[in-house]
């Protein structure tokens, strides 16, 4: 598949109490809708979507996650999830299209996880992915790292997910990127200040510094205790899509902008509803060959050397070496 | 005749050269003691608060003799130096400022620049005691060329930086990388060189914040480097380890330590002035949100390996 159409939803949750379960499966049926009309081959949700489907989970996303979370997911979890899975099961069989339902919560207490899924057309789960970096306030809680990154295959594209907090971390992106993964798509529900910058540091950055194509889809919104806000997008390589690499954005003004501006702050859209759509052009990306250019650059026999004591458990720490000793 | 006026006229210059640019020639142009000490071993840098560095902006430097070349260099320090700094970083192009004084294109008239080099920088330093970053040079050595960037101390020493990351076309060149990362501890704290296009490599910047360096700077000409490039290397570099980063005419920081929380401590204009002076305070660094600790287990499943499987 040489260009693919993606649909990327901003969810808010915005007056989500008030819905009932008819309301918010209309709801997301309209969203996804908007997708399929477009001819859209994928259509990506965000993070937390599944904690929509059972009305104590609404609870967390109104009230944030504490820890009386690992309890309610543990208790109720595998019913949401089925729910959840099953709802977007149908609507990706019956329009024959890939869907991200987003994430959820899953639980075997003492230990939680933040997981999300890719389903099939056939209704499959054709990828399933653990957040693996968290807060310390997060590790407290009780979540539980995943332990490994997996690649899914779209036609002959490779694809990641990444989940909250690993698309700030650069290794993440770097390992499904030499794994093959042209399309790495980040889940988002932050609950702390989100902006442009934060985004530059993350999707964006994961986009150049890799060549590939990178999609952001923000859970936002306010609920009773806890405001989401996100920028959901659509990135690819500056040096393929000039000038920015910003193919779609939320916020329009950023679409349009031929510079970046570190001093943009509040954008509108932070706390909007809508749904994002774009083709991916696969063969453009592979024909650009920019990633060549920059993965020819490795130095392999520095990062056997250093990147493994990094990696190890005591993390590779040295004393800077004074100046004038060998 | 004509051939053997040319091979006499060459070797004139050659010992010419050779004659002007001898170090106890050169230390004596820049009024200086004619040997740094054989051992700085015993030297302890103090742990630093602020780093006060002064980047030099200008870019000319033409001149005829090495001692109008000594003069200039030397203002330029002298002024950085009663500005209180303790770094002076020379454009990139400062690895070269001793070929303009070569009087024809002869390979060993410019060899014997090039020796020249490292008297002329660390008696400089020496002079003044203070650190200074005098640019890049292309060495030849046994058969092999690396690029290296160099840092003199106020001690003399001179301590070097191997080019790690090269281009497609420098290896077709023959150029060979670096196997090492350098951290120095420096009056202005633990520093790092790298050459324009290094910092955009995240495995870079994670290994110089594992030895502990806090202030990466990159040999970029001021007002070169693409905007995009800019935040792609220097700036997400400085967020992702929590380090200072200095390239061009960009200092980078932390957001959280910038006024308006852009990650942006400066952004000089890169003719305004012929020096500029710098205060990056370390001690903030670790004010600094770490972010989530690195998953080192998972790393250690993947990398270094896939680097090699790719």
């Amino acid at each position: 598949m040489a260009v693919t159409k993606v649909a990327v939803v901003q969810l808010s949750i915005t007056g989500l109490s008030r819905y009932s379960r008819p309301e918010l499966h209309k709801k997301l049926t309209f969203l996804l809708y908007q997708g399929i009309e477009a001819g859209a081959d994928i259509i990506i949700f965000p993070a937390l979507t599944g904690l929509l489907f059972a009305p104590e989970a609404q609870k967390i996303l109104e009230y944030g996650i504490d820890a009386k979370t690992v309890q309610l997911v543990w208790r109720l979890g595998a019913y949401w999830t089925m729910e959840w899975l099953d709802f977007f099961r149908e609507l990706a069989q019956s329009n024959r299209v890939f869907i991200v339902p987003g994430t959820t919560l899953e639980s075997a207490p003492p230990t939680m996880w933040h997981r999300g899924y890719l389903l099939a057309p056939n209704g499959s789960v054709l990828l399933s992915q653990d957040q693996i970096h968290f807060s310390t306030e997060e590790l407290a809680l009780g979540f539980e790292p995943g332990d490994s990154l997996s690649i899914g295959e779209l036609d002959q594209v490779r694809f990641g997910l990444l989940l909250g907090q690993d698309v700030w971390i650069p290794e993440v992106s770097r390992i499904l990127a030499l794994q093959g993964a042209q399309l790495q798509i980040s889940l988002q529900a932050n609950s702390s200040f989100y902006d442009y910058r934060k985004q530059l540091a993350g999707s964006w950055q994961l986009a150049q510094s890799n060549r590939v194509f990178a999609i952001e889809s923000c859970l936002v919104g306010k609920g009773t205790k806890t405001q989401y806000q996100g920028l959901s997008g659509i990135f690819g390589p500056a040096q393929a899509f000039p000038p920015l690499g910003i193919l779609a954005h939320i916020d329009p003004l950023l679409t349009s902008q031929a510079s970046l501006d570190l001093g943009y702050l509040i954008s509108p859209q932070k706390d909007k509803e809508g749904v994002l759509i774009r083709n991916l052009d696969f063969g453009l990306l592979r024909r650009a060959g920019e990633q060549d250019q920059v993965f020819s650059g490795f130095n392999y026999l520095l990062y056997n050397k250093e990147l493994s004591l990094i990696y190890s458990e005591t993390g590779g720490v040295e004393e800077v070496k004074e100046s004038g000793k060998a | 005749m004509e051939k053997l006026n040319r091979l006499v006229l060459q070797l004139y210059y050659e010992i010419k050269t050779a004659w002007q640019m001898h170090p106890a020639r050169l230390y004596r142009i820049l009024g200086i003691p004619s040997s740094p000490p054989s051992s700085v071993s015993g030297m302890k840098q103090l742990p630093v608060d602020t780093a006060r560095l002064a980047l030099v902006m200008t870019n000319e430097f033409a001149t005829k003799t090495v001692e109008e070349l000594a003069d200039l260099c030397a203002g330029l320090i002298k002024e950085a130096v009663e500005m209180d700094a303790n770094l002076v970083v020379f454009p990139p192009d400062a690895g070269e400022l001793l070929l303009q004084l070569a009087p024809c294109q002869r390979k060993r008239v410019y060899r014997r620049l090039q020796a020249a080099y490292f008297p002329f920088w660390s008696g400089l330093a020496r002079k003044y005691q203070v650190w200074v970053i005098a640019g890049c040079q292309t060495l030849n050595y046994q058969g092999y060329t690396r690029k290296a960037a160099f840092l003199f101390g106020p001690q003399g020493q001179c301590e070097k930086q191997y080019k790690l990351h090269l281009t497609v076309e420098e290896r077709k060149a023959g150029y060979l990388p670096g196997k090492e990362v350098q951290v120095w501890s420096t009056a202005v704290g633990p520093l790092a060189l790298c050459f324009c296009g290094e910092e955009q490599y995240f495995e870079l910047g994670r290994i110089i914040a594992a030895k502990g360096g806090k202030i990466l700077i990159s040999l970029v000409t001021p007002g070169t480097a693409l905007q995009t490039d800019q935040i792609t290397g220097g700036w997400a570099r400085a967020q992702e380890n929590q380090i200072y980063f200095v390239g061009g005419t960009n200092i980078f920081a932390p957001t959280e330590l910038s006024i308006d929380g852009s990650g942006i401590v400066d952004q000089l204009e890169s003719s305004s002035k012929r020096l500029t002076l710098v205060n990056l305070d370390l001690t903030k660094l670790v004010e600094v949100d770490q972010g989530p600790a690195l998953a080192r287990k998972l790393c250690a499943t993947y990398l270094p390996r896939l680097y090699f499987e790719h």
